[in-house]
């Protein structure tokens, strides 16, 4: 992608535009087929994936070489077991794998730290796991509302890890979260009011457990994150469970309305994840 | 009974025939080895002396210039000998941190994953296992050049300068150089791709002092 644009903000916007339009298409084509969840599920999956494809300009080869490919593979393999544990219909199972998920992402892209920092291995896999935690046991109970909460505190997460991403010396995963991100937009943009609108296991494994993988990369390989604007970010992490009582308390019915209070709860943490970012550095984005 | 004793007798007479045979063998064997041991005897192992080698790298910046990189921290030895540079091998690895581009943040920023991915692969290594001269004073070496994980056959364009003794130290000491280019997107390299160069030219100087 990058190769079409005449600079790195062109290269940037061009990507977004893609993977929103392609997410866009998709979702579109998904809704008028008027496809269940099973197959919505896999909209943010996939979009991980294109993402992918148009930052690194390449599918890795298997077995992949480098934790930047190994991303892939784990964003693959989640979504495999997400589809696998839907089929099955076992909800206990779904849970215990989604909270595995990102344990076992960090041994594999932290690999080649171990053991000697296993304390750091360690607490990749517990931020992991506070993620996973906060995506899939805090965004309501409504089953046509939690899809959609989910999505987009994903989405708001990828734009509050994008500057750390960029810090951390990794304009690959910056972009990577921007285009996810602008991908996770267009297919809320397009199933808000959409009641089979699903983000289950496939998309908690694959499309969010890709995007913890790409986490891990920076802190783990990378090893240049801020730690402080990182753990302000997790933060978004929780604050969905504390949105419902401020939704009960406002009295604010209307789905669309209760979406939008959420989003803009979530971005409180996000916001001062990005201030801390910008009083710590400054002007000095490696840009 | 005839035909047993006739047995017996070709057998006898095969045996010394392949006796006969064996031995002239080994007797060749032994004369064609015999100049062969004196002129490897005067090939020399040499190492790569890092105070007069250097390894450089050139990428393209936006079109604008050409980014200079340098391996700070290497090191290697090869088999030479001049009479015979067919047999040459040579073993280089460069460390990863140890690449610098005049810029500390830059530097850091090439550690990451997006590109040399230091904390997976420490080291980039050099094996040459082709030597095959031109002419007197030039050659090429191919081999297999290891970058990130990823290995991929590279052929250096060689310059043989000089081969004789230090004057400051009486050592044995030989002199190349060498270039090549190579695509760092072969090695898994595409960050930035469009703007920041594929294509990475590579210019290294080699002095290699004799193991005495």
């Amino acid at each position: 992608m990058s190769g079409l644009a005449q600079s790195p903000q062109e290269a940037l916007i061009l990507g977004m535009v893609t993977a929103g339009l392609l997410a866009l298409v998709a979702a579109g084509l998904l809704r008028s087929l008027r496809a269940g969840r099973v197959w919505t599920d896999l909209l943010v999956p996939t979009s991980f994936l294109v993402a992918y494809w148009l930052v690194y300009n390449k599918v890795p080869s298997f077995p992949p070489v480098g934790a930047v490919n190994k991303i892939f593979f784990v964003a693959v393999i989640g979504t495999a077991f997400g589809v696998l544990v839907e089929a099955t219909g076992r909800g206990g199972l779904a849970r215990a794998l989604v909270l595995a998920q990102p344990i076992a992402s960090a041994v594999y892209i932290g690999t080649a730290r171990l053991p000697d920092a296993l304390p750091e291995v360690a607490a990749a896999a517990l931020w992991g796991l506070l993620v996973m935690h906060g995506l899939s046991g805090g965004t309501g109970k409504a089953e046509d509302e939690s899809g959609t909460r989910r999505a987009i505190l994903l989405c708001i997460a990828c734009v509050g890890f994008a500057p750390i991403a960029l810090l951390g010396a990794s304009s690959s995963s910056f972009q990577l979260s921007l285009l996810f991100a602008a991908a996770i937009v267009a297919i809320v943009a397009a199933n808000i009011s959409n009641p089979d609108f699903g983000f289950r296991s496939a998309s908690l494994l694959g499309g969010a457990g890709g995007m913890i993988a790409a986490a891990q990369t920076v802190t783990l390989i990378t090893r240049k994150t801020d730690m402080l604007a990182l753990a302000v970010l997790t933060l978004v992490f929780v604050t969905p469970f504390v949105v419902d009582p401020v939704l009960r308390r406002v009295r604010a019915t209307h789905k669309v309305v209760r979406i939008a209070a959420f989003a803009g709860i979530c971005l409180l943490p996000v916001g001062a994840s990005v201030a801390t970012v910008i009083a710590r550095y400054g002007s000095s984005f490696p840009v | 009974m005839t035909g047993q004793r006739t047995v017996g007798i070709i057998n006898r007479e095969e045996t010394k025939t392949m006796s006969n045979l064996l031995r002239t063998t080994l007797l060749a064997a032994a004369i064609a080895w015999l100049p062969l041991t004196a002129e490897r005897a005067a090939a020399g192992t040499f190492d790569i002396d890092p105070v007069h080698s250097g390894i450089a790298f050139f990428i393209d910046h936006l079109g604008f210039s050409q980014v200079i990189g340098i391996a700070k921290e290497f090191s290697g030895s090869f088999q030479f000998d001049a009479a015979r540079p067919a047999e040459s091998s040579l073993e280089v690895a460069v460390k990863v941190a140890g690449i610098s581009t005049n810029n500390s943040q830059r530097d850091s920023d090439i550690q990451g994953a997006d590109w040399f991915n230091a904390t997976e692969f420490p080291q980039i290594t050099f094996v040459g296992h082709e030597f095959k001269a031109v002419d007197a004073k030039s050659g090429t070496i191919s081999g297999d050049l290891t970058i990130a994980g990823v290995t991929k056959p590279v052929t250096l364009d060689v310059t043989f300068n000089k081969e004789g003794q230090n004057p400051w130290d009486k050592s044995h000491v030989v002199g190349f150089s060498a270039r090549t280019s190579i695509k760092r997107s072969d090695f898994g390299m595409k960050a930035a791709l469009g703007m920041i160069g594929d294509e990475v030219s590579l210019v290294v100087q080699v002095e290699g002092r004799a193991r005495s």
